[in-house]
């Protein structure tokens, strides 16, 4: 009997299961993919995913470098660097962007390695919209790592040109322009591969020739940058938002907005971890406790955008006013880029103020359309001053929080950032007419651009009224406003040859060496290959001077 | 004592030759192997009268009485006294409880001290009960030469880092295996202290062999208590408590004054922000100081122990609670354990054992990062008591992020609960005398559960009004082993040997959710009125293995061992899946050599060892490309490239040799010297690929390292047994020399801030060499070495400063010291930890130590001997200080690599036996008090809180382990 329960027992033990076949579960292999129908289609997807980790890194080291923003303290966050242009060779935001820019590559070679183009139509649109995406990468990685193309982009290097679906292939550094004729070549065989038109959080035939009109105003070719910026606009895809429905571009679903052409698609609590405080909003502002709200908008851009009370573009700043505070405040700039105010009674169209026991008032100057500019006199020198409710500031700059990246569907920080929009489009072309001579359309569709923006007929552009300025420095002053925090504003100063003028309050003028203005020639307009890349290379990537 | 003894023995013999009888007395004294004990020394008791035995173990006695009483003895052997009736007489001397004797676990099997082959060493209870700890990796420490236990965090119930004989491993873990009751156990096990009757450490390959694959690291055998003697039970129980005092170490912050004066120290003044003025100096608040507390600990425990001819029963209780030394964070948990023998019949018998374990945790904890960065010009508190909120405005704030953390902790908490349940249906079946049969069945159940509550009041729960997650997970591992054991002597040869079928495999499962949108209190998702985010996983594996030992010993002279493992792992790709692993090792007892006879000699043994073990990969399925699902865009599934193919991918061998040598003397003196030398080939290394590849990388089989060291420890009874105080102490310490010998193609494989370099320690730093302070304009320097030349120069830019090696994170030698007094039931015992030669980079000193980098920071008060630089003070240690510096001085270089060589009072204690007379009345078996300190103190050079913490844990905001004293009672009855 006993000797029964032993045998059972043994043999129960022995019969269990005893396989070591185990594959994974979070993730496809080689032989599901061969498996799974519409395996192809998830992978084309990945680079889409790809994207949203992509955009974060791509706005940082994008933006920051411009004059839009004013950060108002130091930070251990690496992007102190790419806004202070105290480039760093440890960067890890630049590694990242470097990083996730050619993980997007590699999907994309891993995809078009195993199609064919002519086999189907669906192949043919995954073909194009990867094509599309591998140049959209090379395009932003050739002018953040390497020279703008006007300075002699056949010696400039840029970066290596990753075509194959090999991970042991080490490359080095391409040309400036080796880069953009790639890019070139790749869109314009996208142009003609594209069969569908998905949405605008897809690539389509619109988001390549969107880019193609970039490309070709970025590479100084005017015609060709019209002939693209024409096709995008008249193809009756797209318009542009009423004044009335602008806030949309930040705050609605980013497919459901006519203007946009290709936007990066973030869904609505899915896409939205730890509650949004590593979003690209969260260091613009702080929402419903949400957000360090430390990166405001710079000076130079208020004073630009309060120019005409009536533009909507206003409408993404949010000035935190302290404790409900009913006092108005006239801020200013001091000598050495500091915020400062005085108190100011409203009367009638006047500001008031004491100074020394005696009663003052602001200057006041029209602005050519029905409203006042207000300008206080200190220390001897007339100033710009803008009048608020008493602001909260941090470290002394004052807390103007940008809400044009937050607010999507009502959740603080959620943004889908917008790659290519129609009024892009129209700026494009109006720079590409500015260049070729062509003021009276390059002004027209400055108007359109500042019409649509609320600003009354007043305050129009006309060949009449441009004064000292040329069409160009009016198109690029529409883009700055109209573009902001849409990762432009860096690229159009330098590669217009401008001086990017950074002479307002924000912690870029505190740190040791700052700079003040930086000239295109500089070398600090490029940022450094990352360390880590040139080690992990084995030194076949050179670094940037 | 013994002079005076033989004195007045012979005063005595002098008289008693006179009056006494004489008989004579034959006789022969033999092992219990039969051979004959040569020099035994007999004598009449009472008498001085005595002889020896001869070279055939005989004697021949005149003794002064017809019945004599004759003592016999010889060193390591029992002493025999007896009646003498008749003669010739045959004495067979039993073997000394001398720790040759001593039974030790070895894995699978047991064996006595005196024949085990292999570097074995055996911890026993008593030795582990010093240091308070719910965890028994953090007993383990200072205790065994060559086993490097450091405490990573101070938080009430975190495990211990341990490595044993160096790291020898780039990717996959170092990590020990743990094996409890015969079950190999996934990770360190939750076990409670009391429970456990020895530890054994297996820490050569002819040892760990029989574990195969999973015994590169070494092991660490745990066997649990069970009733010994027959006869009445024993009821015990143990009750202690304490409290843990947070550990600061060399790490002070400044107050609101010297913050101040660090201010006054920029060189652009002119960038401060207006608003910082001498206002500051109003407040002045230590963060520190209000986070942080003596927190309380409790360990109660009984148990029950008895045992009847058939069944023997062991039973125990324990609950802990401890509260963490930074507040807001307590750990309880409660244990239970049931170990029974049964005798089913003379060949069959059941063995089943149930452990449980149920750990709760409510984390509240004060933020340590917060406090050591917040500013100690802002209050938590407005002037009434209120908790302030910066984040809502209107307050004037000067640390960075305006951010009060107290104010969402009054709110927000997480809790955690792990049910752990193990369950053994192991039995044996006696075939005949020589071969048996031994069953190990093992169940373990692992399930977690979490939850962690965003109060809608709170600033992090302000946007989701409120957010509740839950998290589940749940791990079952399975464990079969099948064994056939065979033990036989054939006169002067003893063999044993078993072999074993093997199988375990593990599944891991995860389901979280959370919620937005509640109601205040609510402690459940559904209370949530809408859905926020979800996650959930699943991981498994498996090995299954075959097992092959055999012993043989000879005449208590040598004895030889071989091992042999096949094992087949599921992380592996089909045509890689199985190795092979085999041992060989040997012991020689010199001592019980004829040849051999010095008296002062109790042990001579020289051991020799070589074997072949494995690791595997930490990826659970590292032969596959893997395209990651966890993706998605625009509510679509998508994959992602991660980790590529590499099907040829096989286990990576460590092939290791060992000499150990013991010598004990006088029975008091027990010294252990051992060598060994520890190549691991086809190091298992992820290889990463630079990003332009898109794929993360690969595993691949490069490369070797190679360990050796030394290891040596003496135990000492320094006052013997007829001393009225008793005085022992052991000294161990271990060198171990870690050399990358070869990697793919020779290049570097750069690790952060490490690097893999042919010819190096495989923890070597790598980074700017940091060369001091400019002392003509205070700029931060590090060296420039031109690539081809060689030649350094300084520079102050950091971007063009080159990267190199600059030292190494693990010890050049490290051990401990322990020592025990006693004196009529008092018992002192001290346990010092130390290690030398190890620099842990003081991560925690680039925003601590920032130069003015990070103004809105805390800064750390200078160690004696730092300096700032200054126009009159220019031979400086730190450079001058600017307001949001980015001359880069605080990133990373060796300026914050630091020499953490540590001497460490790890636990002192004060027991007393409470007296015989007193717990006779009591009804008591026995009782004890005692008091016990852990933590007490420590000399290091560090500059941070601990030195240990910083090599293994986080050196940025670094919880050590805390002071604790407790004090408590043993009771028997």
């Amino acid at each position: 009997m006993k000797k029964k329960i032993i045998y059972t027992l043994i043999c129960g033990v022995l019969a269990t299961s005893c396989s070591l076949d185990k594959t994974p579960y979070t993730a496809l292999t080689n032989e599901s993919i061969k498996n799974t129908q519409g395996a192809l289609e998830v992978l084309n997807l990945g680079n889409y995913h790809t994207l949203k980790s992509w955009v974060e890194n791509w706005h940082r080291v994008t933006e920051y470098p411009g004059d839009n923003v004013a950060l108002s303290g130091t930070t251990t966050d690496n992007l102190f660097y790419n806004y202070t242009y105290q480039r760093l060779v440890t960067n890890s935001r630049v590694n990242d962007y470097w990083s996730n820019s050619y993980k997007i590559i590699a999907g994309t070679n891993a995809i078009l390695g195993q199609l064919k183009e002519g086999e189907s139509t669906s192949s043919d649109q995954i073909i194009a919209e990867n094509l599309y995406l591998r140049s959209l990468m090379y395009f932003y990685l050739v002018n953040v790592f390497g020279k703008p193309y006007n300075q002699n982009p056949a010696q400039n290097l840029a970066v290596p040109l990753q075509l194959s679906d090999d991970p042991f292939e080490v490359l080095p550094r391409n040309t400036v322009k080796e880069v953009y004729d790639q890019i070139e070549g790749d869109l314009l065989k996208a142009e003609k591969l594209f069969n569908q038109y998905k949405s605008s959080i897809y690539g389509s035939v619109y988001s390549a020739q969107a880019l193609l009109a970039r490309l070709y105003i970025y590479t100084g070719n005017n015609q060709k940058a019209l002939e693209y910026a024409n096709k995008v606009i008249s193809s009756g895809k797209f318009s542009l938002l009423t004044a009335a429905n602008y806030t949309q571009i930040a705050t609605g679903v980013p497919e459901n907005n006519p203007e946009n052409i290709f936007a990066i698609r973030f869904v609505k609590d899915v896409d939205y971890a730890s509650n949004g405080w590593y979003t690209i909003g969260s260091l613009y502002a702080s929402i419903s406790g949400s957000g360090w709200g430390e990166m405001y908008a710079s000076r130079t851009y208020l004073e630009e955008v309060r120019k005409y009370p009536e533009d909507v573009r206003y409408k993404f700043i949010a000035p935190k006013i302290l404790n409900n505070s009913t006092q108005l405040q006239a801020y200013y700039v001091t000598d050495d880029y500091k915020y400062a105010s005085v108190p100011v009674q409203k009367e009638g169209d006047d500001y008031t103020y004491t100074e020394s026991g005696a009663s003052k008032k602001l200057t006041r100057k029209s602005n050519g359309a029905g409203a006042w500019l207000y300008y206080i006199t200190i220390g001897g020198k007339e100033r710009s001053a803008l009048v608020d409710y008493t602001l909260e500031n941090r470290n002394g700059f004052l807390k103007y929080y940008i809400t044009k990246c937050s607010g999507q569907e009502g959740q603080a920080h959620l943004w889908s950032p917008p790659i290519s929009r129609l009024a892009e489009l129209y700026l494009i072309r109006a720079e590409a007419n500015a260049k070729l001579g062509n003021t009276a359309a390059a002004l027209t569709d400055v108007n359109l651009i500042r019409t649509r923006a609320g600003i009354p007929a007043a305050g129009l552009w006309t060949a009449d009224n441009l004064g000292t300025k040329t069409a160009l420095d009016v198109v690029l002053a529409e883009r700055k406003l109209e573009l902001a925090w849409e990762g432009h504003r860096k690229f159009d100063v330098f590669r217009n040859g401008y001086t990017l003028d950074r002479k307002y309050p924000g912690t870029h003028l505190s740190v040791t060496t700052p700079f003040y203005t930086v000239e295109p020639s500089s070398k600090v307009i490029v940022e450094f290959i990352p360390e880590q890349q040139i080690v992990l290379s084995k030194k076949i990537l050179t670094q940037n001077e | 004592m013994k002079v005076k003894f033989l004195l007045l023995s012979f005063m005595f013999l002098f008289f008693h030759e006179l009056m006494a009888q004489k008989t004579t007395i034959r006789g022969k004294v033999v092992e219990a192997n039969g051979d004959p004990v040569i020099g035994a020394s007999v004598v009449e008791i009472g008498t001085t009268n005595g002889t020896m035995t001869n070279a055939t173990g005989e004697f021949s006695l005149e003794a002064g009485k017809p019945r004599p009483r004759i003592r016999i003895s010889s060193i390591g052997y029992k002493t025999v006294e007896m009646e003498v009736t008749s003669s010739p007489v045959n004495v067979t001397l039993g073997y000394e409880d001398s720790h040759l004797d001593e039974l030790v676990v070895t894995g699978y099997s047991t064996q006595k001290q005196g024949e085990i082959s292999a570097s074995i060493v055996k911890v026993s209870q008593k030795e582990l009960k010093d240091v308070k700890s719910p965890n028994v990796s953090n007993l383990l420490q200072g205790k065994i030469a060559g086993v490097n236990v450091v405490n990573g965090s101070g938080r009430p119930g975190e495990n211990a880092t341990i490595r044993i004989r160096g790291r020898s491993s780039i990717s996959s873990s170092s990590d020990p295996l743990w094996v409890v009751d015969g079950v190999i156990a996934h990770g360190s096990p939750n076990i409670n202290p009391n429970d456990i009757e020895t530890v054994s450490v297996l820490k050569d390959a002819a040892a760990t062999t029989q574990y195969g694959s999973r015994g590169a690291n070494g092991v660490i055998v745990i066997t649990t208590r069970r009733a010994a003697n027959s006869g009445a039970g024993t009821f015990t129980v143990n009750i202690a408590s304490g409290a843990s005092h947070y550990n600061q170490g060399n790490f002070k912050l400044m107050n609101s004054q010297q913050m101040w004066d660090y201010y006054q120290t920029f060189t652009n003044p002119k960038s401060i922000p207006a608003a910082i003025t001498q206002d500051v100096l109003k407040t002045n608040y230590n963060w520190l100081a209000n986070g942080t507390q003596a927190g309380a600990y409790r360990d109660v425990s009984g148990s029950y122990m008895g045992k009847t001819d058939k069944t023997s029963f062991y039973a125990s209780g324990n609950y802990y609670k401890e509260e963490g030394s930074v507040k807001g964070y307590e750990y309880d948990r409660l244990t239970a354990r049931m170990n029974i023998d049964h005798k089913l019949t003379s060949k069959l018998s059941f063995k089943p054992k149930l452990n449980a374990s149920f750990t709760s945790t409510d984390n509240r904890q004060h933020s340590l990062y917060d406090m050591y960065l917040n500013m100690p010009w802002d209050a938590p508190y407005s002037a009434d008591g209120k908790i302030l909120n910066p984040q809502a405005g209107g307050i004037t704030w000067y640390g960075r992020d305006n951010r009060n953390y107290l104010y969402d902790q009054q709110f927000n908490y997480s809790k955690g609960q792990t049910f752990d349940i193990q369950s053994n249906f192991d039995f044996s079946y006696k075939i005949n005398n020589q071969f048996s049969l031994e069953s190990m069945n093992n169940l373990a159940y692992y399930n977690q559960t979490s939850m962690s509550y965003s109060d809608p009041q709170s600033n992090s729960g302000l946007a989701n009004k409120g957010s509740i997650y839950q998290f589940s997970n749940r791990r079952i591992v399975r464990f079969f082993n099948q064994m056939l054991k065979y033990g036989n002597s054939f006169g002067k040869h003893d063999v044993s040997a078993f072999v074993a079928y093997e199988y375990s495999d593990y599944v891991y499962t995860s389901v979280g959710l959370t919620g937005k949108g509640i109601a205040p209190g609510s402690q459940i998702v559904d209370n949530a009125a809408d859905f926020l985010s979800k996650e959930g996983t699943k991981n498994d594996y498996a090995f299954q293995s075959g097992i092959f030992q055999v012993n043989y010993g000879f005449h208590n002279r040598y004895n030889l061992q071989a091992s042999y493992r096949l094992d087949g792992s599921s992380r592996f790709g089909e045509s890689k899946r199985y190795g092979n692993f085999y041992a060989v090792s040997g012991a020689w007892n010199i001592h019980n050599e004829d040849f051999f006879k010095v008296k002062a000699v109790d042990n001579l043994r020289l051991r020799l060892s070589y074997g072949e073990v494995g690791n595997v990969p930490t990826g659970l399925y590292s032969s596959y490309s893997l395209y990651s699902l966890s993706g998605q865009y625009n509510g679509q599934p998508a994959a992602v490239p991660g980790q590529y193919q590499n099907p040829l991918v096989s286990w990576e061998k460590s092939k290791d040799a060992n000499l150990g040598l013991e010598l004990g003397l006088y029975n008091r003196l027990d010294f252990t010297l051992d060598l060994y030398n520890k190549n691991t080939d086809g190091l298992l290394t992820y290889i990463t690929f630079p990003s332009t590849a898109g794929w993360s990388g690969y595993y691949q089989n490069i490369g070797s390292v190679q360990n050796k060291g030394v290891e040596f420890s003496v135990n000492a009874s320094l006052l013997g047994k007829n001393s009225p105080v008793s005085w022992s102490a052991g000294f161990n310490i271990a060198h171990n020399k870690n050399q990358i010998n070869s990697l793919k193609d020779g290049v570097d494989i750069p690790a952060g801030n490490k690097r893999y370099s042919e010819g190096r320690n495989i923890d070597s730093w790598y980074m700017r060499k940091w060369a001091g302070v400019n002392p003509e304009n205070g700029a931060p320097q590090w060296e420039a070495v031109n690539a081809t030349t060689g030649e350094v120069t300084l520079t102050s830019n950091y971007n063009s400063a080159t990267l190199q090696f600059v030292g190494v994170s693990t010890p050049k030698f490290q051990g401990g010291f322990n020592t025990q007094v006693g004196f009529k039931g008092f018992t002192l015992s001290g346990n010092l930890a130390f290690s030398k030669g190890a620099y842990a980079y003081h991560s925690a000193r680039e925003l601590f130590d920032s130069d003015g980098a990070y103004p809105s920071y805390n800064q750390l008060m200078f160690k004696d001997g730092w300096s700032r630089w200054s126009a009159s003070n220019k031979d400086a240690t730190h450079p001058a200080a600017s307001y949001n510096n980015t001359n880069a001085s605080n990133k990373t270089s060796s300026r914050y690599l630091e020499d953490a060589s540590f001497l460490r009072l790890r636990n002192v204690n004060l027991s007393y036996d409470i007296a015989g007379s007193l717990v006779q009345r009591l009804k008591l078996k026995s009782a004890s008090v005692y008091v016990s300190g852990d933590n007490l103190w420590i000399a290091t050079p560090f500059s941070g809180m601990d030195p240990e913490a910083a090599l293994y844990g986080d050196a940025t905001s670094q919880y050590a382990s805390p002071k604790r004293v407790s004090f408590g009672l043993n009771v028997s009855f």
